[in-house]
Parts: structure tokens; sequence; C-alpha cells
């Protein structure tokens, strides 16, 4: 298992120092460790003798797609699992991102990270979209299920889980800024002119802000499990967003990072929609 | 009894004056304390500032603009910029107001005691000057200062605030008023142009022992304070006033420093010479 | 005195003390698959988990993350302090020093914070020594000593078997009393043992504090250092001595509630002013902000010392693991290599 790791990681080194000192790209936004801590921190690689403290463990669990806002227009590349190219993909789709811009360095056969429920529920293994590909491409479909612990629940009792899991939040707003979906140039929480949610940590507070963010998500989150990592007081985060991923797929049939080609759900209209709601 | 830093005294507005026209919309409220008790104890000086509440909404600072030498009451002018403005501006006579305060530093006027003074102030930049300059006029005050003189930028005489003061202090001793708007216009016969390119022209900056108060647009007090250095004058002796988020009034809040200085407890009042040894963060 | 009791008898000490004080202590809490430790009232003594340093530190007991300050039109104040004194059981000697370091920010003489002050008269503090590095943490490396504290009336020893009681204060000794006395020598040697363990991990961390404010400011290192940052507030709501608040306000019926918040110098609401304006626009200058107040303007304001315990909750809880300590490695670089360039070297 960890032959497979350094090996990946190898690649992912010998690649890198190539495209840094062929002048293909700029960059190159990858995994790196921590001197100090030991643990996984996104680095940003400039120069290729610098390539050899890129790599890749199952610890790997940032989504790193966001970084790539930071650098528009100017060639970027990034070591991606094919949770990130998804993100990547619905950037694509919603074109913040040029597609000439950046150069995915994707990563074949994910086997899930160590630390992220959220692989459980993925069936993507391989990347969606790739510039240069990093192991052999797991064939195989995988079935997968996403649990959705508020179908049986009563309005009145997801509405009591939510008191209870979100009470603790503290609004430190790691869950959005991890979030690849949150990068609207001004969040609703960052508006006072109108102010649209108090920033008291109260329950109708905490509560307004996780349902507005929620429903941002619908047919954009992929369920990549960032949040819930990031989020430091351990709140179950996914328990709104994938309850929407759900509906978008069950009602719309919509899954989104899987087409660049395809625009968003809340980006398109049909006169066939179904005009069912996400909250029912 | 501790005082009460974090809540509001009671104030209520006796005058609203309407400065300028609906362009930049400033207006001018008289605020007076209703306790007679915190009434005697609210000592302000000129330079400094208050938090005022609107009950229900929230609080934003401002700075004094009428004289401490009048005692009974304050003046605040408010351009309307945001919610907290924008509902002071909805106020009448009679309202009430929420009044936290007086904070921060203020204007040298003990220490340029028989200096002569120049003002060099831009739209409501004259606010927080308004305070020293009717200080430095008042008649138990003027003959402790020398000569006094005043360039008044406006964008346009609509734009003018405090007209009904000009009189007086064009008649004071040994004082001197100019003014100037941004593009000439029918009828004006004062200068036309931006302070800074009349500086030279319009006053006399060759006087020895002169402290010039400069308050305004920071584009203005960048090209000012510049101009002026070129003409050899000590940053020491250039005064302004900086602007930031002010919040707690009290240096701990956290969100108005400026390097080590919180700017609403060891500002608002800065030199050049202090600033240019401080973090270009404003 | 010095008293030594084993880790299973310290319910009957607590029960005593229970009358007296409401006590608050480290306990596990599990929420899904994340495992913390935080301070909590306690009412089950066996409860308490003093192995590792809490993932929460005790600031929230002196400043409240919402904290109701009182009714606006009345002016009328609003004191939540308990029918008993509080006693925090088990602080170690980072989350001491930091209360320590916010006593002159809030008990300044111009605007004594009233509310704090009171939080503070009314609580009482039982330190705990490290008997091993935390993670994470470097507080060796800004002087603070991980065994040992001033001004705290009882510090305590984890051997792992025993709980050693260093008791410093008269009033508190009747608690004490009955219990078997310690060994002071053999405290000694146990403490001289721990101590070398962290003297065998200590990074040494020998930045000028206060930094330069200008040089320091004006260093090139700050984009690199910020780079990852994803912006979020977790490395100053976890910190147990960054203080930047806000306010807000709540309606009840006819009466206004006025509320100080917790804020963060993270977030870019924080400085933007109502013209849209920010001082402070992007999330290297934030950052810059957040160490340049702890390691220079801070101490420049208070006596040298720095807004920072060195506790390490900003890298074991930040999302991206940024590590302040190479921040610190990185300015202590810069710094030096300025110096020598000053020095004519």
């Amino acid at each position: 298992m960890e032959s497979k790791y350094s090996e990946i990681s190898k690649n992912i080194q010998e690649e890198a120092k190539k495209l840094l000192s062929q002048g293909k790209v700029e960059r190159i936004i990858g995994f790196g460790r921590g001197v100090f801590t030991g643990e996984i921190t996104p680095i940003f690689v400039t120069e290729p003798e610098r390539a050899e403290e890129l790599l890749f463990t199952p610890e790997c669990d940032m989504m790193l797609a966001k970084y790539l806002l930071d650098y528009k227009g100017s060639k970027t590349g990034i070591v991606a699992k094919p949770c990130d190219t998804r993100a990547i993909t619905v950037y694509l789709a919603e074109e913040l991102i040029k597609r000439e811009d950046i150069f995915i360095i994707g990563i074949n056969d994910c086997e899930g990270l160590e630390e992220n429920d959220a692989c459980e529920e993925c069936g993507v293994r391989n990347p969606v979209v790739v510039d240069l590909e990093i192991g052999q491409p797991r064939e195989e479909e995988i079935e997968v299920e996403i649990a959705d612990e508020l179908e049986d629940m009563s309005p009145e009792e997801r509405f009591e889980y939510f008191q209870k899991e979100f009470s603790r939040c503290i609004r430190c707003y790691a869950c959005r800024e991890a979030c690849f979906v949150c990068a609207c140039d001004e969040c609703f929480v960052d508006s006072n002119q109108p102010q649209w949610v108090g920033s008291s940590i109260g329950k109708r507070d905490n509560f307004t802000f996780h349902l507005m963010r929620a429903m941002h998500m619908a047919g954009r989150c992929i369920n990549c499990g960032a949040c819930e990592i990031a989020c430091p007081e351990g709140i179950n985060m996914r328990a709104l967003t994938k309850h929407l991923y759900r509906a978008a797929r069950d009602v719309f049939q919509f899954e989104p990072g899987l087409n660049p080609e395809e625009k968003t759900l809340f980006a398109t209209y049909r006169l066939d929609d179904s005009e069912q709601g996400f909250l029912d | 009894m501790v005082d009460k830093y974090l809540l509001p005294h009671r104030g209520e507005i006796i005058k609203v004056t309407q400065e300028t026209g609906s362009n930049l919309n400033i207006k001018t409220f008289r605020i007076r304390l209703l306790d007679e008790e915190v009434r005697k104890k609210f000592k302000f000086l000129p330079g400094q500032f208050v938090e005022l509440t609107v009950f229900g909404l929230g609080e934003a600072p401002f700075g004094f603009a009428s004289s401490p030498t009048e005692e009974d009451y304050f003046d605040i002018s408010i351009k309307e910029t945001g919610l907290v403005t924008e509902a002071i501006h909805n106020m009448r006579e009679g309202d009430q107001i929420g009044v936290r305060g007086p904070y921060g530093n203020n204007f040298p006027f003990e220490e340029v005691k028989g200096k002569n003074l120049v003002f060099l102030a831009g739209g409501i930049g004259l606010a927080p000057l308004r305070s020293l300059i009717n200080y430095v006029l008042d008649d138990k005050n003027r003959d402790q200062y020398g000569r006094v003189q005043m360039l008044l930028a406006f964008r346009s005489p609509e734009d003018m605030l405090y007209k009904y003061d000009f009189s007086s202090w064009e008649n004071s001793p040994n004082t001197m008023v100019k003014y100037t708007i941004d593009e000439e216009c029918e009828g004006w016969v004062h200068c036309v142009g931006y302070p800074h390119e009349l500086l030279n022209e319009e006053l006399d900056l060759n006087q020895p022992d002169t402290v010039y108060f400069t308050c305004g647009p920071p584009i203005m007090i960048r090209f000012i304070t510049e101009e002026l250095k070129n003409s050899g004058i000590h940053p020491a002796d250039i005064i302004t006033t900086l602007e930031m988020k002010m919040s707690c009034g009290l240096g701990k809040c956290g969100r108005c420093n400026i390097g080590r200085y919180y700017v609403c407890k060891d500002g608002p009042v800065f030199d050049l010479k202090q600033l240019e040894q401080m973090p270009a963060e404003f | 005195m010095l008293k030594v009791i084993g880790k299973n008898e310290l319910g009957k000490l607590l029960e005593k003390l229970n009358d007296k004080f409401r006590i608050i202590a480290p306990v596990i809490r599990q929420y899904g698959k994340k495992e913390r430790v935080e301070y909590h009232q306690v009412e089950d003594f066996d409860e308490i988990f003093l192995d590792r340093q809490p993932d929460t530190p005790p600031k929230k007991f002196f400043l409240p993350q919402n904290e109701r300050l009182g009714e606006e039109k009345s002016g009328e104040q609003v004191f939540e302090t308990g029918d008993r004194k509080t006693l925090i059981f088990g602080v170690r000697s980072c989350d001491l020093k930091a209360i320590d370091i916010l006593k002159p920010v809030f008990l300044d003489n111009d605007f004594t914070d009233t509310y704090f002050e009171k939080r503070l008269e009314n609580t009482v503090m039982f330190g705990l020594g490290c008997s091993k590095r935390q993670e994470n943490c470097f507080c060796d490396s800004l002087g603070i000593d991980p065994l040992d504290a001033e001004n705290i009336p009882v510090y305590m020893y984890d051997d792992g078997e025993r709980l050693w009681f260093d008791v410093r204060a008269g009033e508190l000794e009747e608690f004490f009393a009955d219990l078997p006395d310690g060994n002071s020598e053999e405290l000694e040697r146990l403490k001289k043992d721990w101590q070398s363990g962290f003297e065998d991990t200590k990074i040494g961390i020998e930045v000028p504090i206060p930094f330069p404010e200008l040089v320091a400011f004006n260093a090139p290192f700050w984009k690199e250092v910020a780079a990852n940052c994803l912006g979020c507030g977790v490395c100053t709501y976890y910190c147990p001595t960054c203080f930047c608040f806000g306010f807000f306000w709540e309606k009840r019926e006819e009466e206004i509630d006025k509320w100080r918040t917790w804020d963060s110098c993270m977030f870019p609401l924080f400085t933007k002013h109502g013209s849209g304006h920010n001082p402070r626009e992007t999330q290297d200058q934030r950052t810059r902000q957040r160490i340049m107040h702890k390691f220079s303007y801070h101490p420049h304001n208070f006596e040298g010392v720095p807004a920072c315990s060195a506790c390490g909750r900003c890298i074991s809880q930040c999302p991206v693991n940024i590590d302040l300590r190479v921040i610190l490695k990185t300015a202590e670089k810069h710094l030096k290599d300025e110096e020598g360039v000053k020095s004519g070297g």
C-alpha cells in the first residue's frame, strides 16, 4: 500500500519538475508536508528544485481547486484527486476559470482518503478532466449510495436535529472557506447592507447561516466532504448538503462536476422541469 | 460608580441643519445629553469623536464639529453613506440618539498657543477642523494664537458646509479665509482648483512658527502634505486626522489599528512625522 | 503546602470544592468521528480528562463568544455571574499566561472593562503542569514554563498515577488539609524528568520580540506564508489570547440589548469601511495583521510581552495546517538578515 503512494508521489515529482523546468506552468499547486507538524499542507511550487516537496498520501484530504481562483490568467498546474477534478469541472462549467490556464495532474484509481467519510459515498475514482494521468485508471464502476439521515425524519425531527447540530457552530467559517463552491465575490454573510444574517452564535443566526449556505449548494456541491473535515467543532456539515445532492440527482438527474460542457443546475431552465421543491 | 463605556448615554437632537445640496447630502445635528449629571461630566476637546447609536440599528463614529466653548451641546456633521448615517439623517428635532464618548486624542490646541495656524480643509473634512477653528477664534481664546489662514475646498458652491460661520471667521482679527471649488462656475468669485495647487499662491507659507492642520479626502491630504513638505514645512508641524473603522472607541476591539496605534485611542489626530513612521495601512 | 492523592480520589476533593465553586474542567466529547477535549461545567467528576491539552482554551469564561452587555435605551448593564465562584480546573501554563496577557488590555486605567473584571474576580484557576510536550506547542520557546506559573492559588502535576497539588493560597488550604503530604524532593525529581523531555524537543525561536515594526511590516514573506491560508477564523477563535470583538443588537419587545461578540482580523468585513474601502483587502494583509499584532504591536504596547502563549492550537486546528512556528522561523531568518545588513555584516 505504502509503495503505491510513494510511487504516485515519485511520478508527481518527476512530472512537476519537467513541467516547471520546461516553463509549461508557472507554479504547481499540490500537497506537501509541514516541517514541524508532519501534517499535509497545500504548497505552491514554482522552482523545479522544489518539486520533490510534492507528495500524495491518503491524508491529502484538502480540496485544492479553490486556489486556482487566486491565479487566474497565469498557467497553473494542480495535483488533483478525482474530487478535485470535479470541483475544477464545476468551475469550468460556471466559467470561473479557463481551461487553457490550468494543467491538471490527475490521480487515477483513488481509493478514498483516511479521514473523509464522504469518500465512502463517492463512486468517481478517476479524474473527470485531466492533462496528465498518474497511475492506471480504475475501469470497473463503483456502486455507492449516499446516506441521508434526514430522509426518514419528520420535519420536526429534522428541525430538532439541525438545531442541536448547528448549535455548536462558532461561525469561524472554516466550512465556507474550505468549500470550493463558496467562491462568491461577496458572501451573503459578509454583506452589511443589507445584513442577511446576524453575527451571533445564537440558534437563529447559526441556523440561518447554514440553511442559506446550503441553498447555494444545490446542484453545485459534489459531496466532497471538505466542509466537514475543516469544521473544527465536528459538526455533521454534510447533513444538509447531502440531502440536496440527492435531491438534485433524483429530481433532475443532475450530478455536478461530471461534465464541463454541461451547465450547472441553477444555470439551466427547462419547461419540463419537475416542480418538486428541494425541501420536500 | 464605574463608567459605562460600552453602553450609550441618551441624547436629544435639538437642531438639524441641512448643510449641502442633495449631491453629497450632509446634515449637521446639534445634540444635547438628556441627563444633567452626564452633561456636566461630558467634556470633549477639538479632534475627539463620539460613537452615535441609532437604537436597535447600530452605532458609528463621528468627529465633533463644534467647539467645546459651546458647553451645553455639541454638533456632529454627517454625510449619508450607510445604514446608520441614513437612519440619523431621517431623525428630527426631539428624536433621541445614543452617545458614547468622547474618545480619542485631540488637536494640540494647548501646544500651538502663540503660533500661527493654517487650516486646510476639503469637504466634510472641515467638520473636525471647525471644532478647533471655533475654539481658536472664540473671543476668549483669540489673543492666544497668532495669525490664522484658511483654505477651504469644496466640490462646488452647492457642497459648502458651515456657510453661516464664514462671515464671523472672515471678520475675526488677523484672520484670512480663502475658498476654492473644483471647477469654474457661474457667479463664483473665489479660487478655482484643487487646494494643493493653490497653497503657494493663495497662502503665506513663509511665516515662521506655523502649524498646519489638514482634513479631507485621503487623496487630498496626500497631495497637500507632499506640497507642504516640498515647501520646506517640517512634518511635525503638519497635523491631520485619520479615518479608520473605529468601533469600540476604547483601543481594544482591534479594527482601527495602524501598526501599534489604535486610531480610536492613540489618534485620530497624528502629525505627519508620526504617520511617516507607521506601516502604510491607511 | 504540597499534597498528593491517587487520581481516583480526585472526585472526593472536587465534591468538597463543589459546594463553594462551580467547577469547570476538561472533559471528552465525541462528535461524529471527532473526539474533542473541551472545558465544561462538570457534575460527574469521573468525566474529567487531564491527559492532554484541551482543544479549546478557557478564554470563553472571561470573554464569552456572545456576551450581553446591557439594555441600550436605559443604559442598564447586565453582569451574568453565578451564585458561586467559578473554578477552572486543570489549566495549563500557556492558558494561564494567556489570561495574564488579556489582563492589561481589559483592565487598563483608561477604560476598565467591567465585564472582564467581574468575571476575573469571580474565577479561580488551578494550574496543571505538562509532563510532556503537547501537540504543536512551543511555550518554552517564548519563555513560558510548562511546569509552573505565577500568581496561581493551586498548581497541579499529574504523574500518571497521582495528582500533586502545590497549594499556594491560604484560603484554599482547608480543602486540602486532610490530604496526604507530598514529598517535595520526589516532585522535583519528576519535574526534572519532564523538563528534560521539553529540552529534547525544543525548537528555539530566536525572533526579536517585538518585531521591528516597519521592517517586519514591509518584509517580503507575507504573501508566501499566507499563500495557502483559506481566510477562515479558526486560528483566532481557538487562540487563547485573540480578543478582537464587535457588537450586535437584538430587539426584545421594546428593549434593545447590546451584545459583544468575538470577531476576527482574518475576516474581510472586520475592517471594511462603509464606503467599501478596506485597509486590509487581501488575505496576506490580514495574516500579516494577525502575526504583527501578536509579535510586534502588542509587545510594543505591553512591556514586550507577545500576544501569544504558544499553545499551538492555531496550528492544530487550522484546516490546512498552517504552522505559526514556520511563520516565526521565516520572520526570524528575514529579520536577522535585515539586522546583518544594517550592522554592515
